[in-house]
């Protein structure tokens, strides 16, 4: 077990740099998991806004609307000329000017719907435009129910009791898949494609060009050693190192989330993504070793694989916001595929869960893995016949 | 007679359309520390890994201990050490690390291993930097760590391909006493270098190789023999005729001679007593002489007539 012993003494003596990157890589995923709010879905809630109401048609009518926006905004009266309403939106003191003008009544009683009133608004503020939807809404209900033959009060208390009475509306997900993963470990898996191709890159690459090294080899060659044991052991070597990798990984896990992480489904799903990740990187790696990289140029060429790969197929960037032809792209690298089954697994963004997919991903990166070791292979036996 | 320890017959090995060993005979008996010469590309490091298996080739046989060697002969492979040219130890490994990988190579037994490789520290004199890193280590002492790494498990065999390449002397006559030391202690060596009086002054017999071609072998001092020039005479004279240079160069045994900036030049293709016969000559004509030098044929000279004068990649 002479190369076996040797592989683990030099990867013992290359342990510090490869640790610098396991603590910086896992600290950061860690801190950005644990500081990671809840998906979008969960992030809204009703604001009051400061809204001013010019009234110049001092109707019912427009009272009842201006108590309907109060009952949910800070609301006040007037708000000068035009010129101090437009400084107060710019400053951002005002949210929304609403005028009412001349004659609202009138045109609500006979129907005429369309600009009714008059606003300004910040641009392109979302806010703004959830105002008018609630004031678009509640004049509908108005016109609603005097065309069914109320009078105005009737009306207006109607409209008041409907709009109030409306249903909350509750997110409900069609996946079949209820359990999803916490955000928490949502981030934390998703970034491990990244800390993979880095760790493996700067870890094991290294050791193993330094047993593929000419001179080295040629002296090893001489020896007593038979090639299927010199295989056999740097074999059992890489699989060590690159488990122990990923157990690694897996215990400062369980370390943070606690037991779930192997009890619940979702979690063993998002594991065996993960596994079969770490496949791909080591049949990456072994093809990366076939060249005879010093660590200046390995370090270059794991930052432009790793960062490219995440970049691309939205490691740090969620996939909903990459454009379509980026995704194209990325559909031709096994992170995508990762990250697509990593998003449904939380339900994240877009993604419903779909366990047909999920295997599809699979089957995709297991495909990408058995690609990267037959082209491993292949350069290895190139490489020592050009030798 | 024992078979000889290695024995190669008829080697041709080519590299598409160069033909890099043309017919190459080799043949070593026991206990010889054997010298193999030949300018860059003459083909000597082809010809020791064609003789270690790590190179197939086109056709020939070649024998180790009397038997064919090929890339799965493990038992013979065991017996043989090899020191190659470029220093081939690991850059994280410390020097007892590097040894007892090595060693572990061949010797499987941790308390044999450990007594090999503590022997191959005392042989390389690096008793003192077993903890060091190879980068730690001067040009001469990597040197001899590579040399210790490649006769740890002490084998029968050992090739060392131009080990002293890069070292100053106190290092080179270092390794050079160790490889007669383990000659000594009944290691079959082979030899290759650059350096002309190394080979000289440790190796029993030499082949001097070039184009892929065994062109001659033998001692230092049969090879000597088989180049015309044989002694090179110098004596500072005043001033001579035409004629007594005619005359000194009807001298038997003397096939040139020049007289320049009053330096008269004698070069001799053997025999005895050639100064004293040129000396009474001088004497004889009254011409006055001043030094007298005179020199021996060298293993360069040799290797220069052989191989000629023209410049290699």
């Amino acid at each position: 077990m002479q190369l076996f012993k040797a592989f683990f003494k030099i990867a013992r003596k290359r342990l510090g740099a490869t640790s610098i990157y396991f603590i910086i890589y896992a600290g950061i995923t860690v801190f950005l998991s644990m500081t990671a709010n809840d998906f979008y879905t969960g992030q809204f809630q009703a604001s009051a806004l400061t809204i001013t109401v010019t009234d110049e048609d001092q109707s019912a009518a427009s009272a009842a609307l201006t108590d309907y926006l109060s009952s949910m905004h800070h609301v006040t009266e007037g708000g000068g000329d035009r010129e101090n309403v437009l400084d107060q939106i710019y400053y951002r003191t005002l949210d929304y000017a609403l005028t009412i003008p001349a004659g609202f009544e009138k045109r609500l009683l006979a129907g005429d719907a369309d600009s009714l009133v008059s606003s300004l608004v910040i641009p392109g503020n979302t806010s703004s435009y959830y105002v008018e939807l609630q004031i678009s809404e509640y004049l509908t209900a108005v016109e609603l129910y005097l065309a069914g033959g109320y009078d105005l009060t009737s009306a207006i208390e109607l409209a008041d009791d409907t709009i109030g009475a409306l249903p909350v509306a509750e997110t409900i997900s069609f996946a079949k898949n209820t359990n999803t993963l916490g955000s928490y470990l949502f981030y934390y898996f998703q970034y491990l494609p990244y800390i993979f191709i880095v760790i493996l890159f700067s870890g094991l690459a290294p050791i193993l060009i330094t047993f593929h090294g000419r001179a080295l080899k040629a002296r090893t060659d001489c020896s007593a050693l038979t090639p299927k044991r010199r295989v056999g052991e740097l074999s059992v070597g890489c699989i060590l190192y690159s488990f122990a990798m990923w157990v690694l990984f897996l215990l400062l896990c369980l370390l943070l989330y606690g037991k779930e992480l192997f009890t619940e489904r979702t979690p063993q799903l998002a594991i065996l993504n993960s596994f079969v990740f770490l496949l791909f990187a080591v049949g990456l790696t072994l093809l990366i070793s076939c060249f005879p990289f010093d660590d200046n140029i390995l370090n270059m060429v794991s930052n432009i694989v790793g960062l490219s790969m995440s970049f691309l197929c939205g490691v740090f960037v969620p996939q909903t916001l990459l454009p379509a032809p980026v995704l194209d792209v990325a559909k031709f690298l096994p992170a995508y595929w990762y990250i697509r089954a990593n998003n449904m697994l939380a339900s994240f963004g877009e993604e419903i869960f779909d366990m047909n997919f999920y295997w599809q991903c699979i089957g995709i990166q297991l495909l990408f893995a058995a690609a990267m070791f037959a082209l491993a292979l292949v350069t290895a036996r190139q490489t020592r016949r050009q030798s | 007679m024992s078979a000889p320890v290695v024995k190669v017959e008829n080697l041709v090995k080519r590299y598409r359309e160069l033909i890099a060993l043309d017919h190459f005979n080799l043949s070593i008996e026991e206990g010889e520390i054997f010298g193999l010469l030949g300018p860059n590309g003459s083909g000597k490091t082809t010809a020791i890994n064609c003789i270690l298996s790590l190179l197939a080739f086109d056709k020939g046989t070649i024998e180790v201990f009397g038997k064919e060697m090929r890339p799965d002969s493990y038992d013979l492979k065991r017996r043989i050490g090899v020191v190659m040219q470029n220093v081939a130890v690991f850059d994280a490994l410390t020097v007892y690390e590097n040894i007892d990988y090595f060693c572990g190579l061949y010797i499987r037994d941790k308390s044999l291993r450990r007594q090999c490789v503590e022997d191959a520290i005392a042989f390389a004199g690096l008793s003192e930097f077993r903890k060091f890193y190879p980068k730690k280590l001067s040009g001469g002492l990597l040197r001899r760590l590579n040399i210790a790494c490649g006769i740890a498990h002490k084998p029968k065999l050992i090739i060392l391909d131009e080990p002293t390449v890069a070292v100053d002397p106190q290092s080179r006559n270092n390794i050079l006493e160790g490889i007669t030391r383990l000659n000594r202690e009944g290691a079959t060596v082979i030899y290759t270098s650059h350096y002309m009086e190394e080979v000289e002054q440790i190796c029993s017999r030499v082949t001097i190789m070039d184009k892929g071609k065994s062109l001659a072998t033998g001692t230092t001092e049969e090879l000597k023999r088989m180049i015309k020039k044989s002694e090179i005479i110098s004596i500072d004279v005043l001033d001579l005729l035409p004629e007594q240079l005619a005359a000194i160069r009807a001298l038997p045994h003397i096939y040139e001679t020049s007289f320049e900036n009053h330096c008269l030049t004698i070069l001799c293709d053997g025999g005895k007593h050639n100064l004293p016969r040129v000396l009474n000559y001088l004497q004889e004509e009254g011409v006055p002489f001043g030094r007298v030098y005179s020199e021996l044929p060298t293993l360069n000279d040799v290797f220069l007539e052989i191989t000629g004068k023209a410049l290699r990649d």
